[in-house]
């Protein structure tokens, strides 16, 4: 008995026709084939073998014929089944683009060994006592209870000749042992040795398999050449596997003694401490221990903001970097448009249900069961969900694409089977998700005579839309909610004063390092007479230059200054400019004078200061006369002027001390000309790399580029998140206000007879439109109380996607509640008003 | 299923063997599933035992195609008292019976005239 139960309930895998039909006949077939005595297992074997090679025929051949029919119904109204499909192909698309960034980001294995053991210390307090020797990170790492080994690394941007061209790359200078702590072999040649961590032995480079590819077309012959990274001469001995470009997209890696002279450098050197934890010490525990030594170095450090305290983070999470939360908040975003989406296209297919119910009680009336009526149904839906999914992997493709040019340096999600099974799967579960309530509902339809005079079956359907219309209007002022906060945050962001004019303003960047025009009088003479040829230019109104831009990548220095005195200033960021810098980005002085060019290093030493950098001297006009020194260096310096506090790092962050030296007291090997134009920005982009080449062919000049496109880089991220979230709120309360008419709309039509009777007993359209109103009303404004409780609960979670995002205030909820109740009541009203067009004799007449 | 029209049984060609083998049963006249499925088996000496899922599926297809019909519900007098469903083979289901041994004897004459036939197995 207990074989054919199971039997009988395998029998259920067949779709519900076929089973119907024959259910009984394979049931007697079992019994009598099990009379026979065949030993269990091989009776058991051949049972399930015949079901394995049948259930899946039937069920396409049902689905098929479900789907034929399904097509014709929906083709006599084909809006409902087009909108479906594209709210949720765009769900489904943008939450499958979602997962395949946040796969590539997060979950995927790393390509080096056990890459979940590699930890990256960061803000590792007093870091630099590490490279004081080779042997001083050596003997650190040895003792250290929870790292097994440690590299120490930096990298910088600098021209590296040794093909057929100079090309400008990242070089990263690192402890021998960085390849083998990560486990990577070498593609072709070796790994470094730790003798190479000598002084006199350390001239050996390693190249990407990228650079090996280009620069010296993949030849074998590459290892024991010579390559100049700025001048100084390296030997290849090495070339990365395809793909490795670790730290921040290297392309030459040398060994480090800690000599900073060896090679140039252009910006500041920022070394970076990676480990492999010590087997056996969990994560955590790992965390903790890194968390005590670096409170015991520094505890002045533990109270920084998030960014600058030390963590100690696996290197997935690294890497991942500021794109993380955001991605995950913008993944939650996306799922909650869904489920928006498929409470939507729920209560849709359900208004269609219920205007189909006559055809569907006819058909139970002839015969189709329940189970039948609800199979078909449910392969409506997922057929639905399937269209939709193919059409949301092309918007994913979309995307993975807007991703990936945002976070440059991060490997670039490709369409793959990984993919296509979330999407396959998201469809599905999509399909299952909305296609169950109507098709449920179908399934309780009653089949007597007195239900198919209609009526029976709406209370249960009433009640279920109004729920799945209240948790739209709930998850919609989420949404909301949180684009209004993102969107004011990002509007006042972009309005703060950055104390720069970007419009109109080009910029070109030239790098002396490793040319003839490196040294001293010739490099002074060389930038002079480039800024002299741009003045000329047409279109140029006024040329500057400075060895760091705001709002570019390049790093900063920060240094300690000291006053005259011998009191301590805050550490400010020194940069180098020439006269007129501040005229061409519009930088206004707001004391004293900008620099001449006359300030060499044959006049009195001098520095212009901000405006931040002055408040710490008393003031503008106070800070004019003073003299500073850089902690560095004992040249005394008397500030001359103080400009405008600038955002150096763009909308959004903080002004910093600043302290400004002229070029002709300074030195500078790599600095940007910034020109301010009018008209046409292209030409004198243009002209301006012709005039620079006419001073020396061999300087390489690069990052030609606008101010604004530096503007745009740097808040693309913002305006990104907060476009995309402004827009799914916007889109959800489409959805969430669609779908209230309907329901409205549906229930209205349901009601006729008794508005006709309303309006027969003296009830006049606007009264019955205001009754309506009231009866609708209540539904959304609990739904959006629910909500805004839900949004102040959740609503730390947002100030995660930007830095500047505030938490959701209560304003912010009663801004997205007041328009989307606004345009809800709109909405109800609308739907109310085909009362007005109701004649009570004609509605009334059947009665 | 109701054709207004006459269908061209060569349109059904080649019929799955299972398919060909019940519409052979039933040109000896009606049967149950589970007689045409001890027959199929005596026929083929257990060559070809359709499973009951595979038997069916064949059986709803034909009758789908109107190649088969049932001519109702009575017990086997050999069996039990169970009640049967009891098919039998239509017209058309003869035709294309008939067409598809027309196609395996040309088949067969094609063969035997490149290389000749072995003996029966």
């Amino acid at each position: 008995m207990r074989s054919e139960r199971l039997y009988r309930a395998l029998l259920r895998l067949y779709p519900a026709r076929f089973r119907e039909e024959y259910e009984r006949e394979l049931l007697r077939s079992f019994r009598e084939e099990r009379a026979e005595g065949a030993p269990a297992v091989k009776f058991w074997l051949r049972i399930l073998g015949d079901l394995a090679a049948t259930v899946p025929a039937r069920l396409m051949e049902e689905a098929a014929q479900d789907l034929r029919h399904s097509v014709r119904v929906h083709a006599r109204r084909p809006f409902v089944a087009l909108f479906a499909i594209a709210a949720l192909a765009l769900g489904i698309g943008v939450a499958t683009g979602l997962f395949g960034v946040l796969d590539t980001m997060l979950w995927r294995r790393l390509p080096y060994a056990e890459p979940d053991r590699l930890v990256f210390l960061h803000m590792l307090p007093g870091s630099m006592r590490l490279t004081e020797s080779p042997t001083a990170l050596h003997d650190w790492a040895r003792q250290s209870p929870y790292l097994k080994d440690a590299a120490i690394f930096a990298s910088d941007e600098l021209n590296v000749a040794g093909g057929p061209r100079t090309v400008r790359v990242n070089v990263c200078e690192t402890s021998a042992n960085l390849f083998a702590l990560m486990g990577t072999s070498m593609a072709w040649g070796r790994r470094f040795l730790p003798e190479e961590e000598t002084r006199g032995r350390n001239d050996t480079a390693v190249i990407s398999h990228a650079m090996w590819d280009q620069e010296f077309g993949g030849d074998p012959r590459v290892l024991g050449r010579t390559i100049r990274i700025s001048g100084t001469p390296f030997r290849i001995v090495g070339v990365a596997p395809a793909g490795f470009d670790y730290p921040a997209g290297s392309q030459v890696w040398t060994p480090t003694v800690f000599e900073f002279e060896r090679i140039p450098k252009e910006g500041v050197i920022f070394w970076q401490v990676m480990g492999r934890l010590k087997d056996g010490v969990p994560l955590e525990q790992a965390q903790a221990l890194y968390l005590a030594e670096a409170s015991r170095l520094n505890p002045r450090r533990m109270q920084e903001d998030e960014a600058n305290r030390p963590a100690l983070q696996t290197l997935k999470v690294q890497l991942a970097g500021a794109s993380r939360k955001p991605s995950l908040v913008l993944f939650g975003a996306v799922l909650c448009v869904l489920l928006i989406a498929c409470g939507n296209v729920a209560n849709l297919l359900l208004t269609r249900v219920l205007d189909r119910r006559r055809e569907l009680q006819i058909r139970a009336a002839l015969g189709a069961s329940r189970a039948r009526l609800f199979q078909q149904l449910l392969f409506e839906s997922l057929a639905l969900a399937l269209v939709a999914g193919a059409a949301g992997i092309l918007l994913a493709q979309g995307v993975v694409r807007i991703a990936a040019s945002l976070q440059p340096g991060q490997p670039e999600a490709q369409v793959d089977w990984r993919m296509l099974a979330f999407a396959v799967g998201l469809s599905l579960l999509t399909g299952l998700v909305f296609g169950v309530l109507p098709a449920w509902h179908v399934s309780r339809l009653q089949t007597s005579n007195e239900a198919l005079r209609a009526g029976s079956a709406r209370v249960p359907a009433a009640r279920i839309r109004t729920a799945l219309t209240a948790l739209q209007v709930v998850l919609t002022i989420v949404l909301l909610a949180g684009g209004v906060s993102l969107g004011r945050t990002f509007l006042a962001m972009m309005r703060v004063d950055a104390g720069y004019q970007t419009a109109g303003v080009a910029t070109l960047r030239v790098s002396l390092t490793g040319t003839s025009r490196e040294d001293g009088a010739r490099r002074m003479a060389y930038y002079r007479e480039a800024l002299d040829r741009l003045r000329v230019l047409p279109g140029v109104e006024s040329a500057g230059a400075v060895n760091r831009l705001p709002l570019s990548t390049q790093p900063i220095g920060m240094g300690r200054w000291v006053l005259d005195n011998g009191q301590k200033l805050d550490a400010a960021m020194s940069a180098v400019a020439m006269e007129r810098y501040f005229a061409a980005l519009s930088t206004p002085v707001v004391a004293g004078r900008d620099f001449r060019e006359t300030d060499n290093a044959a006049a009195e030493a001098i520095a212009v200061v901000n405006e931040t950098m002055a408040r710490s001297l008393g003031g503008p006009q106070a800070s004019l006369g003073q003299r500073i020194r850089s902690s560095g260096n004992s040249q005394p310096r008397r500030i001359v002027g103080v400009v405008k506090a600038s955002l150096h790092f763009g909308p959004g962050s903080e002004p910093m001390p600043q302290v400004f030296v002229p070029l002709g007291q300074s030195d500078a090997t790599t600095l940007t000309f910034v020109l301010k134009t009018r008209g046409k920005l292209a030409p004198v982009m243009a002209s301006a790399r012709a005039a620079l080449a006419g001073v020396d062919p061999n300087v390489p000049v690069f990052a030609v580029q606008s101010m604004d496109s530096y503007l745009a880089e740097r808040t693309a991220k913002p305006r990104m998140y907060t476009g995309t979230l402004v827009f799914f709120g916007l889109f959800a309360a489409f959805l969430a206000v669609l779908g209230l008419y309907a329901t409205v709309s549906y229930s209205v039509s349901q009601r006729t007879q008794e508005m006709g009777v309303r309006l027969a007993l003296g009830g006049t359209p606007g009264l019955l439109c205001g009754l309506i109103l009231r009866q609708s009303m209540p539904v959304v404004l609990g739904a959006l109380a629910a909500g805004t409780a839900v949004v102040l609960a959740l609503g730390r979670l947002l100030s995660a996607l930007l830095y500047q995002a505030k938490e959701v205030t209560w304003q912010d909820c009663s801004a997205a509640g007041l328009g989307l109740a606004l345009i809800a009541g709109l909405a109800i009203l609308m739907a109310a008003r085909r009362v007005s067009r109701l004649n009570p004799a004609l509605v009334l007449r059947p009665e | 299923m109701p054709k207004s029209q006459p269908l061209d049984p060569t349109q059904f060609l080649p019929l799955p063997p299972l398919a060909f083998h019940i519409l052979l049963c039933l040109g000896d006249g009606e049967r149950h599933g589970y007689a045409l499925k001890r027959e199929i088996a005596k026929r083929t000496e257990g060559r070809l035992n359709p499973g009951a899922g595979s038997l069916y599926g064949t059986i709803q297809k034909l009758l789908e195609h109107g190649l088969i019909e049932e001519s109702g519900e009575r017990p086997d007098p050999h069996l039990d008292d169970e009640r049967r469903r009891y098919f039998r083979m239509s017209e058309l289901g003869l035709a294309v019976a008939q067409a598809e041994a027309a196609r395996m004897r040309a088949l067969v004459e094609l063969s035997a005239t490149r290389f000749g036939l072995g003996e029966p197995v």
